[in-house]
């Protein structure tokens, strides 16, 4: 029988790495095979250093440590000189030569840990009882006598136990095994024979229980008496002849557990008259102290102005006629026309925002613009007989695509990405509608303002980025169309579009659970009907 | 999911034998309890564990917080002062995600590093090694008289003193360092920008005097 002893060997010599952060399967304490009594050998087979170097004897809570003849070995870093020298729990012993010295950590008691559980969770995890307890005589039988309320049960086979349940309650738990080792025969010291009688012995074991992290997150109010004060949650549909758009923003868990209030904002708006629809998502940037009202201004004075813009863009019927070139291919003029149009419409509605801001800051004592940074996320849409026409003017973080799903006529899924966040890899370059480089030049403005016209689609999806983070995490990923097919598939499963309240189902559906993703979450979807 | 790395180096050299090595342990084990019952660090903190004595060893490979176990500890030794801000580095280098278009990379790390004594090695060589790795941020803690100096030059300003090695301090310094940890997870998530200066952690308990440069 071989037992390896649940030690932690460390290189002494270099620099140490990977390789000398191991378990010790090159350490075997060979029980009773090597002598006549039931010695325990350590023996090592590794670079440099090989064969028997000590005996190791357990005797209840400690081990006595023989160094052998010729074998160089340390205990605490001290050369061992004389023998029968007393270990006990993690105490380090070392054994070698001038060049090359292993050193072990021994933990013969201290040991009795099983990997970490969660709450509510199902547990399942297989140990050695020899490595649990540090013990190399002969195992008999075990019990599971307190599993300290965990829900936990205990089978073994041999000297492997197994522990398995769906763990109750959390936090640090010590379970009650009982160890049996059965009466035996043994040779005493004058060579006669007598029975050494059964033992029996508790043995703690420690298991620490995760709290469940949902229950972790609290759901604190904002103080009273706080400026701009915004309910949690909002929930908008706006049904047009021929599309629905439906729009939810949430409070974060993030929020709610330290008790701020929703900094993302969102507006939709219709003009039946013209045909236009507008969706405006907006992030109040979480270091600005009012950008909730930031975010509140960016969709209020966008979602106001931009509306008269287009009815005036679109008058004289050319803005139509350029849509329709451009969409059949013939680009020449109409590219510019449009983006000339979408330059005199988009720009301005988000500038008149910034504007906003800047005056409100002005009205508030000691505050700047920078207090109410925020992200913008304007998109327009006009349906046409040809066609599709969406156009984005964005600035930070979240995105928005025109997603055209396959599934039912078994094409492929198409998504063209109409926004793409700002700043890319690196953190903190996020730009918002109040950054001054923004609106330094035409080009820069220019440059915010994508559009595209399509023939069939699905939906028109303008998300912040508590949506976008957890459903997409890379920007290169937000451009993958099975990422947008995998998020549609959820919403559709989540929301009877044709439903009597679909923006309350979609509202519920942001509050999916995302590991490390809590922010606010604000999705708008635009689909035809 | 974007990990907030976090390594705690601690000198488990000869010194620290006997009631400051234990407490430290228990400061280890106080520290993840602590900071599993704080929901912003149980999903984003990730720890690992690096001692230096004679050597240093990674006692502890980054691992997440639930399923985080405190190593065993044992003072000896000689203090490899360097050796250790070299397998810090090389650590990181290896352990911690690198942001690139297809990946979103883990913010960048903290590193809490302990010592109670004079570097007994090539320290200034592996300083080079370290400083190639990018740090969210640096703290140093120097326990009794252990030199400030060479701790100002690993960790900037970021450098605090335990007057005593006696149980209330080094408690107070594994409480102050949960505490961070915990407000450097909630901002990672808050803000989406990483952990910068000593100025954006909690201000430490009277047990803590600040360095500074």
């Amino acid at each position: 029988m071989e037992v390896i002893i649940k030690a932690r060997l460390e290189k002494l010599n270099g620099v140490s790495g990977t390789d000398d952060h191991f378990e010790l399967s090159a350490v075997r304490v060979i029980v009773g095979t090597e002598s006549r009594t039931s010695q325990n050998m350590v023996q090592i087979s590794g670079d440099g250093v090989k064969g028997k170097h000590a005996e190791l004897i357990h005797e209840g809570e400690f081990w006595r440590f023989h160094p052998l003849e010729g074998a160089e070995s340390w205990v605490n870093d001290k050369p061992v000189a004389a023998r029968d020298i007393r270990l006990k729990d993690r105490d380090v012993l070392a054994f070698g030569n001038r060049t090359q010295r292993y050193r072990f950590c021994l933990h013969s008691t201290e040991s009795r840990s099983l990997p970490n559980g969660n709450e509510g969770k199902l547990y399942r995890e297989t140990v050695s009882a020899s490595t649990l307890f540090g013990s190399v005589a002969p195992l008999g039988y075990f019990d599971l006598k307190d599993n300290c309320g965990t829900g936990l049960q205990m089978t073994y086979s041999g000297d492997q136990l197994t522990f398995e349940g769906i763990l109750v309650g959390s936090g640090q738990k010590q379970l009650i095994v009982e160890v049996c080792h059965p009466a035996q025969e043994i040779e005493d010291s004058s060579g006669g024979r007598r029975t050494k009688p059964e033992i029996r012995r508790d043995k703690p074991i420690s298991l620490f229980v995760n709290p469940d992290p949902r229950a972790l997150w609290k759901e604190i109010e904002p103080a009273d008496g706080l400026p701009f004060r915004t309910p949690h949650t909002l929930a908008l549909r706006v049904e047009a002849k021929d599309h629905l758009i439906i729009a939810a923003s949430r409070r974060g868990r993030s929020h709610a557990h330290d008790g701020t209030f929703r900094e993302d904002d969102v507006k939709v708006v219709h003009d039946s008259s013209s045909g236009w629809s507008v969706m405006i998502v907006s992030d109040g940037a979480g270091s600005a102290k009012y950008s909730r009202q930031g975010s509140r201004l960016v969709c209020e004075t966008a979602g106001r102005t931009i509306l008269p813009a287009l009815v005036a863009v679109e008058a004289d019927g050319s803005f139509e006629k350029n849509c329709e070139r451009y969409f059949n291919n013939d680009r020449a003029e109409s590219l510019r026309s449009l983006q000339s149009a979408l330059y005199r419409t988009l720009a301005p509605a988000a500038k008149t925002a910034q504007r906003a801001i800047a005056e409100e800051a002005g009205r508030i004592e000691g505050a700047s613009e920078n207090d109410f940074a925020a992200t913008v996320l304007l998109t327009i849409v006009r349906r046409y007989a040809f066609g599709t026409f969406v156009a984005t003017f964005g600035i930070g973080d979240g995105g928005v695509g025109i997603y055209c799903d396959g599934s039912d006529d078994g094409n492929a899924h198409e998504t063209i990405v109409l926004n793409v966040p700002d700043g890319g890899a690196y953190a903190g370059q996020t730009r918002f509608i109040t950054s001054r480089d923004v609106w330094v030049s035409g080009d820069e403005i220019l440059r915010r303002i994508r559009f595209d016209i399509v023939g069939r689609f699905t939906a028109v999806l303008s998300m912040t980025d508590g949506v976008s983070d957890p459903k997409f995490q890379t920007d290169d990923n937000f451009r993958d169309s099975s990422y947008w097919s995998g998020l549609w598939e959820e919403l559709r499963t989540e929301i009877d579009f044709n439903g009597e309240k679909p923006e309350q189902q979609l509202l519920e559906w942001l509050n999916f659970w995302s590991r490390g993703n809590h922010d606010d979450r604000t999705l708008a979807i635009l689909m035809p009907r | 999911m974007r990990r907030l790395p976090v390594y705690l180096v601690l000198d488990t050299s000869g010194s620290m034998t006997g009631e400051p090595i234990e407490q430290v342990k228990n400061g280890v084990q106080m520290l993840v309890s602590a900071l599993r019952q704080d929901p912003y660090a149980l999903e984003t903190a990730y720890l690992s564990v690096i001692g230096f004595g004679n050597s240093a060893t990674q006692l502890v490979p980054l691992t997440e917080l639930s399923a985080f176990q405190p190593p065993g500890l044992s003072a000896s030794g000689t203090t490899a002062f360097g050796e250790a801000l070299q397998l810090v580095a090389e650590r990181a280098s290896q352990e911690v995600t690198k942001s690139s278009a297809s990946v979103k990379g883990d913010w960048k790390p903290m590193v809490f590093i302990m010592t109670d004594g004079q570097p007994t090695d090539d320290w200034k060589k592996a300083l080079g090694r370290f400083r190639q790795e990018k740090w969210g941020i640096v703290v140093g803690c120097a326990v009794d008289s252990a030199d400030t100096a060479v701790l100002a030059e690993v960790c900037g300003e970021a450098v605090v003193r335990l007057n005593s090695a006696d149980s209330g301090a080094i408690a107070a310094f594994f409480k102050w360092v949960s505490a961070s940890i915990s407000t450097g997870s909630q901002k990672v998530e808050t803000s989406h920008n990483d952990v910068g200066g000593l100025s954006e952690l909690p201000p430490p308990p009277p047990e803590i005097d600040v360095v500074g440069l």
